[in-house]
């Protein structure tokens, strides 16, 4: 696959031990198959935080893009230890797993991350998810140990190396964005979310676009800049942030209560954040490979006076981070 | 009748450039009537771009009618279903046929699909266009537009999924997406089904562990679907429902693989091609 990312931070999937953000999956909704979706990807969302072959594995989400990976550990990584950190159980999000070939291996450990939510826990979420009459496979069948992790801390200290950081973002029903620190690097995932003018983080659904004319309240306004400051804290000097920007300026005036974001508002997030890089992530399932280049293209020209570098997620590449001591 | 594949492959969605040819969507059969019914055979992620070919019509306006037939309840088969355009239309009639299974509904089914902690939908009513369930019964004809529908329960795993017979003006179509024959009687019982049909399409692996199947264990050719089409007397077979290992290179010696193996099982007679994303053949 040719990239044409034109800089040099993207390659191709290797397993050299530089520090690198692997795309396994760059969609958002639903996978697209297909030849006009052959260049940027057509899978699920997922991400990987890439180390070396020795290291741990950490997995953010679990669309379909975790199926080809789940192949690739097998086939070539050392260490047995596996993390997958979910942002929420939308299906985008999790509709890879029953397919995860590491879980039917008995060689390894696998932990499952989440924010806690009082009304359901990961490990009922995520059997019920493969339960007849939707799925054959029971976790009966899985082999690996699996240990489930209800996240009650904004921080948690995975290993002497790794530490991760999380916050809520504004989507319906709520989902969770997550900071990793590894050593002196640093990277953001964060989706699914909208910008902070309207609240959705709790509600289950919202049927319509609420009326522009009505007045946030101030506990939704103090609430919205709460989750603001929370992502902030995510991206705040971050190497790479990675964005939902499902949404132009145009979509998001007719679908805001959809929970995705836009170019428009991840700029501004990292550029207030300090960020170095924001990749475009959880593409629309409507956006083919031709306008995701234009997309890329435009907002590149208007990112052009500022430091912050625009780059967007392309399945199976890796964005390769900077070495802390040369930026 | 003009019959559409609009999804071919079994278990999950593979985008990517190695299936771009047979393609990489979720079982989903199209079929028009040539008095404008429109219908579909199992909703996985193909019916999506079904759901956006029919936009510039009746659908648009909120004045269509469309017949789904759900096979089975595993997510292959119903994963497109949230993203049908059509059902969000207010005004169009969408009529989900199925059966139950699990003791659970088909109904409950796509309840459990859309709740708030799997789908910002939350729920069927969230939808704008009518939609009903009705059940399908095995030894009884329903009759959708101008065809008549009639069922079985075929061999799956710990249940059964339906196999299916369409009947037009001009012929008729046997469909057995999902199948998993276990013993001699589950081949009777499907070849008896099937026989008389003019075009039968038919689940390409072939098993008799399904709980393997996810991991790879399968036969490397179509044998199960050359016994039935060769035994009911079938002119014409489709492959479909497409491991999701297999690439468009695979795909091409599980053809191989399978006409060898026909002739060997002597079917020579038998017309064998494989189901293919966006093709069309009409009946």
């Amino acid at each position: 696959m040719a990239i044409d990312q034109t800089e040099s931070n993207f390659e191709k999937l290797t397993l050299n031990s530089r520090v690198k953000l692997t795309f396994w999956g760059v969609r958002g909704s639903i996978p697209v198959p297909g030849t006009e979706t052959g260049k940027y990807g057509g899978n699920t969302s997922c991400v990987q935080f890439f180390t070396g072959v020795n290291d741990p594995v950490l997995i953010f989400d679990a669309g379909t893009g975790i199926i080809k990976l789940g192949e690739h550990i097998n086939n070539n990584y050392k260490n047995n230890e596996i993390h997958i950190f979910i942002t929420h159980t939308h299906w985008d999000h999790i509709q890879g797993l029953p397919f995860f070939a590491p879980l039917f291996n008995n060689k390894y450990k696998i932990h499952f991350y989440s924010k806690n939510r009082s009304s359901s826990s990961l490990q009922d979420t995520i059997f019920k998810l493969i339960e007849e009459p939707q799925f054959p496979l029971s976790h009966q069948k899985w082999k690996a140990q699996i240990f489930f992790h209800e996240l009650n801390e904004n921080r948690l200290n995975l290993n002497p190396n790794t530490t991760i950081f999380t916050a809520d973002l504004n989507h319906p029903w709520g989902a969770n964005g997550y900071r990793i620190e590894y050593k002196n690097y640093t990277a953001s995932y964060i989706t699914d979310t909208a910008p902070f003018d309207l609240m959705l983080l709790g509600k289950e659904f919202i049927g319509s676009p609420p009326d522009p004319q009505s007045k946030l309240s101030s506990q939704e306004k103090s609430a919205l800049k709460k989750i603001e400051k929370g992502v902030l804290e995510l991206c705040c000097n971050s190497d790479a942030v990675i964005y939902d920007t499902m949404f132009t300026r145009s979509d998001y005036i007719t679908f805001p209560h959809w929970g995705h974001s836009t170019f428009e508002h991840a700029f501004g997030i990292c550029k207030e954040a300090k960020s170095r890089k924001l990749v475009f992530f959880h593409h629309s399932p409507r956006r083919n490979d031709h306008e995701l280049d234009e997309m890329l293209q435009k907002y590149r020209q208007i990112a052009s006076k500022s430091s912050l570098e625009i780059f967007a997620a392309v399945e199976n590449t890796s964005l390769i981070l900077d070495e802390p001591e040369t930026t | 009748m003009k019959v559409t594949f609009w999804g071919v492959r079994g278990f999950v969605p593979v985008p990517g450039r190695d299936t771009s040819v047979y393609g990489g969507n979720t079982i989903c059969l199209g079929i028009k009537g040539d008095q404008g019914t429109n219908l579909a055979i199992d909703a996985g992620t193909g019916i999506t771009n079904m759901g956006s070919s029919l936009m510039n019509k009746e659908f648009s306006r909120g004045e269509g009618n469309f017949s789904m037939i759900i096979t089975h309840t595993h997510y292959d088969h119903i994963q497109g279903f949230p993203f049908f355009v059509p059902a969000m239309i207010k005004g169009n009639n969408i009529k989900i046929y199925g059966s139950n299974l699990c003791e659970k509904s088909l109904e409950n089914v796509l309840e459990n699909h859309l709740t708030p902690i799997f789908s910002p939908m939350q729920t069927l009513r969230n939808f704008n266009a009518n939609i009903s369930f009705s059940r399908l019964e095995p030894g009884k004809s329903t009759k959708i537009g101008n065809f008549q529908l009639e069922v079985t329960e075929l061999a799956h795993k710990v249940d059964w999924a339906l196999g299916l017979k369409l009947e037009g003006i001009q012929g008729s179509l046997g469909y057995a997406a999902n199948v998993t024959y276990q013993k001699p009687a589950d081949f009777k019982k499907a070849i008896e089904f099937f026989t008389g049909v003019d075009v039968l399409i038919h689940d390409a692996t072939s098993t008799r562990l399904y709980d393997q199947i996810i991991v790879g264990d399968h036969s490397q050719d179509a044998r199960d679907a050359v016994k039935i089409a060769g035994e009911s007397g079938v002119k014409k077979l489709y492959l479909t429902h497409f491991h999701h290992t297999y690439t468009d290179e695979t795909l091409e010696q599980l053809l191989e693989l399978t006409k060898k193996r026909s002739d060997e099982m002597g079917y020579k007679e038998l017309d064998l091609s494989l189901a293919r994303e966006g093709n069309s053949f009409i009946l």
